[in-house]
């Protein structure tokens, strides 16, 4: 019997807690306690995920890690049959609580059915694209096919999806191609065992709802949801949402190896690792009264999560199979290899390439060795976010009749950055350039690094100890990178783009020209702060609406110091393959290592 | 406090160990063996009906009529079982009746626009033994377990399905390639081990001249998805690119040839690993195998990641505590002695155990 001990709430206040986050790759345990009155990170411990055959228990892996976290404590954390101790004990044994998220399920399966093409079936689209979930077939029963036909029954029976959502028709609209829908799924699934029907979500007409719920709910589990668009002009996701998220939480979560242990150990429901973050990112916007809010990513094995808070707004999309580990699959099957090779600043054949993401994806353990390898990585991070963002952009930062130019990433005051195989990038320069060409973020921002890989899991220490989770998180939540300054615009290679004035709080100020189409940093100490003067160019706009309009603003500094990326918005590369690489290169050395620009 | 903790790293190969494979029907059904029996790979242990498939026949397309006027050419109805060839629909033109015939024998499901659903008759899957040995659990109306002992080669990548049949080696050499020339009909009903696979015609001769499974060191990126295509059992020791068979592997492959050996190309419900078994009529001094055990000074390992990948060598250090590695990041691991002296930092997460 392993790690059988249910958290003891007790009335004493809990003061130590251990919170995990268990991947599809690994899993981080972070141990918390109270040191001189305050709630502090205390250690941070990985191991292995143990999903695979071999071991097939998440528990498995889970207590590797916690038995690394008691070396790295130097505290017993497990008792002799390796079980968690809880509560606390006097002899400082164990810990008063533990908590758990976890993202290492796969991706709903789903198929949407819709009456047309777009309108509904967009917005089920948009709304898949915010959870976990990887729409294998879109079958429409619109004017265009009028039938269903061979293909449609084949996804829908050959290999029956987790999740079919059934969207169409503005309210008080037609209901009967709905209820034909509904007696078809009666029809495919009839003698398929109940364990392995799909969930049903009906989110369409409300007119059809009564007659679709007769239809299928015996037979289904069956959702009912608001419509996804109620009338042509209206899109309504958020029921929808929070529905796709609680499946995947109830159908995915809870059928990985070793689930129903895990659970069981837990204070607090186990939440998915998205679902968390979110929680963490919002507190950092209001908590800290940003007024342009934050932008978090996370980059994982298997997926890719990029959420933005501002004030009470939440916005988020999942890049569900998207990953540098099993991910790489589908970032591949996406992308092609000329769009990965075009990130690396190193000639590599295809073939290579392929061959190296390949074996990366069959041992997604595995890390990279060699500089070549950890490029190549990035090129893949570069993708997985390239490909979130756009979900982000067309979901909610569409602008209509706005040119390609015109399409940016709206000005955020922090990114926040997490996920291993960008906290783990040794090289601070490389996460920066990294999150500066997929990101594209513009004007002014913080850029900070989960550094403990702890943000979800505060995010779920917050429902039970929310004093832990906000102390922890100011004083130990953040590695600062530095601060950005990025403007729109363009001119020639060369030309002055910005005049820095950096003016370090109790130094001397420094004057810089950035010229235009590069990327440099000039140093600005962690835990150092200064006034920044930025006036740009007149082909330049730093986030605040006219080109040419200078400003001031308080930064801070860190590994990086300040980095001024002068490249323009939307970022282009050369076309030619040698002119790019060495571009890349270029921007390498500035960022990396000690190629600071003196201020 | 727990012991000082290294990370188990997984076996992927074993010359001589116990092997112990659960054979697990989908969905319930009855168990024909018996704790204690004695099985080879084809005996049947378990077996299940299984829901036949779902056809939809286009009875519109067929007839050349519209959607609307299908339901009243049916000559069926829902719920009735139909023989393979029997009547479902007809329609007459003048001198000319357009019948449609049913393609299987089925129950009809219903009719959805202008075309019938059919389920096949079920079916009943027979499981086999696959790994011969001895029966020594049975899950009642599941399946068994079965205990053998032998050679266990742990792919890194397979697909397609199992099979059996003797071992050939095709290659004199590690990094040697399996041609299409030395795929030959005189290897029928055989597996075959090779080197590197580089050319899809391999695939498709080896599946007309009906091999009964390929053990590859690797193979080019481009044939993955092909060899998904092809229902040959595939297994691929060492990974995707030109990486030759693992010399301790390669060396094994070799001696026994000509033996009985058991193949998974592994998808068995999506989670499989990929294997081959070659089972040994000693079983008296192979101890069981643990699939995943802590690394120890002196353990044979295989490097995983460039810049040594495909490198086997043999862990010199336990260093206890992070390292850093050529790139920087700190990470646990050991000091492994390569074959040509060199001593270097891996970390465990790019390391695999060669018995």
């Amino acid at each position: 019997m392993f790690l059988g001990t249910r958290t003891q709430l007790s009335d004493r206040p809990i003061e130590s807690i251990i919170a995990a986050d268990l991947g599809s790759t690994l899993i981080h345990v972070c141990l918390i306690d109270v040191v001189e009155g305050t709630y502090r990170f205390v250690a941070h411990a990985e191991a292995p995920s143990t999903l695979s055959e071999a071991e097939n228990d998440v528990t498995i892996g889970l207590r590797r890690a916690i038995q690394r976290l008691e070396q790295v404590a130097l505290r017993q954390l497990l008792d002799q049959d390796g079980e968690l101790i809880t509560p606390e004990q006097e002899s400082g044994a164990g810990v008063d609580a533990f908590v758990a998220t976890s993202n290492a399920a796969p991706p709903l399966g789903c198929v949407i059915i819709g009456l047309t093409d777009e309108l509904s079936t967009e917005s089920a689209q948009y709304a898949c694209s915010a959870a976990n979930v990887t729409v294998r077939e879109t079958i429409s029963l619109g004017a265009r096919i009028r039938r269903w036909d061979e293909h449609a029954f084949t996804a829908l029976y050959e290999n029956p999806p987790d999740l079919i959502l059934l969207v169409g028709g503005v309210d008080t609209g037609p209901v009967a191609l709905l209820e034909n829908a509904g007696r078809v799924l009666n029809l495919i699934y009839g003698d398929v065992e109940a364990e392995r029907r799909p969930v049903v979500i009906f989110a369409g007409n409300q007119e059809a709802r009564k007659p679709v719920l007769a239809i299928l709910q015996s037979s289904f589990d069956l959702r009912v949801v608001d419509n996804v668009r109620p009338n042509v002009h209206v899109e309504s996701l958020g029921e929808l949402q929070r529905e796709l998220a609680q499946v995947y939480e109830r159908v995915k979560l809870a059928r990985l190896p070793g689930y129903r242990r895990l659970r069981h150990m837990c204070g607090a429901p186990i939440l998915s690792t998205a679902s968390a973050l979110a929680n963490t990112l919002r507190f950092v916007a209001r908590s800290d009264e940003l007024a342009q809010g934050v932008l978090g990513v996370d980059v994982g094995g298997a997926s890719t999560y990029i959420g933005a808070a501002r004030g009470a707004l939440y916005q988020w999309a999942i890049g569900a199979g998207l990953g540098t580990g099993l991910g790489l699959d589908r970032v591949l099957e996406l992308s092609g290899v000329a769009s990965i090779l075009r990130w690396l600043p190193v000639p590599l054949s295809e073939e290579e390439v392929t061959s190296r993401l390949e074996n990366a994806r069959l041992r997604p353990y595995s890390i990279p060795q060699t500089m070549e390898e950890l490029l190549l990585t990035h090129a893949v991070i570069r993708q997985s976010l390239l490909f979130t963002m756009r979900s982000m952009r067309r979901q909610y930062w569409y602008r209509p009749g706005a040119r390609p130019e015109e399409e940016t990433t709206p000005p955020f005051d922090l990114l926040a950055v997490r996920g291993g195989p960008l906290a783990n990038t040794p090289q601070d320069g490389l996460t920066a350039l990294t999150l500066l060409d997929s990101l594209q973020p513009v004007g002014l921002a913080r850029l900070v690094v989960d550094w403990a890989s702890i943000w979800p899991q505060l995010g779920a220490v917050a429902l039970m100890a929310p004093a832990a989770a906000a102390q922890v998180l100011a004083q130990d939540g953040f590695r600062e990178l530095g601060t950005l300054v990025a403007p729109l615009g363009e001119a020639r290679d060369g030309e002055r783009a910005l005049h820095l004035t950096i003016i370090p709080d109790g130094g001397s100020p420094s004057d810089v020209d950035v010229p235009a189409g590069t990327v440099r940093r000039f140093p600005l100490a962690p835990g150092q702060e200064a006034t920044l003067e930025v006036r740009p160019s007149r082909a330049f706009d730093i986030g605040l609406g006219r080109k040419g309009l200078g400003g001031k603003a308080r930064v801070r500094g860190g590994g990086l110091g300040i980095v001024a990326d002068t490249r323009g918005r939307p970022l282009s590369l050369p076309q030619d393959a040698e002119r790019r690489r060495a571009k890349i290169q270029e921007w390498l050395k500035n960022l990396v290592g000690n190629n600071s620009q003196p201020a | 406090m727990s012991a000082i903790t290294v990370s188990p790293l997984e076996v992927r190969f074993s010359p001589s160990t116990q092997v112990v494979r659960q054979r697990l029907l989908p969905v319930p059904g009855e168990v024909l063996v018996h704790v204690g029996d004695r099985v080879r790979p084809n005996d049947v242990v378990a077996q299940a009906p299984l829901g036949g498939r779902l056809l939809a026949v286009d009875l519109a397309e067929a007839l050349g009529i519209s959607v609307e006027s299908v339901s009243r050419r049916l000559l069926v109805s829902e719920g009735e079982s139909v023989a393979e060839g029997a009547p479902l629909a007809a329609v007459q033109r003048l001198w000319v009746r357009r019948v449609v015939p049913s393609p299987v024998a089925g129950t009809v499901q219903g009719l959805v626009d202008g075309r019938l659903l059919l389920r096949q008759e079920p079916e009943v899957l027979r499981l086999c033994a696959y790994l011969p040995g001895e029966v020594i659990e049975l899950y009642p109306h599941r399946g068994v377990a079965i205990r053998g002992v032998g050679s266990l080669i742990r792919g890194i990548w397979g697909c397609g399905e199992e099979g059996q049949g003797n071992l050939m080696m095709t290659a004199s050499s590690p990094a040697d390639a399996l041609t299409l020339e030395k795929v030959s009909l005189r290897y029928r009903g055989m597996i075959l081990a090779g080197g590197i696979l580089e050319d899809a015609r391999v695939l498709l001769r080896a599946r007309r001249f009906r091999i009964r499974g390929l053990i590859l060191g690797s193979i080019l990126p481009g044939l993955r998805g092909l060899c998904e295509t092809y229902r040959l059992p595939v297994v691929v020791t060492e990974g995707v690119g030109r990486i030759p068979l693992a010399g301790p592997i390669f060396e094994l492959l070799r001696a026994q040839q000509g033996k009985l050996a058991v193949i998974s190309g592994a998808e068995r419900d999506g989670r499989g690993i990929p294997e081959v078994i070659v089972p040994l009529a000693d079983e008296g001094k192979a101890s069981s195998l643990m699939v995943v055990r802590p690394v120890k000074v002196g353990a044979r390992v295989r490097l995983a990641r460039p810049p040594y990948v495909g490198v086997i060598g043999q862990v010199a250090a336990l260093p206890g505590t992070p390292q850093e590695t050529l790139i920087g990041t700190r990470a646990d691991g050991a000091e492994v002695r390569l074959g040509d002296g060199r001593r270097v930092f891996v970390p465990y997460v790019n390391m695999e155990l060669l018995e």
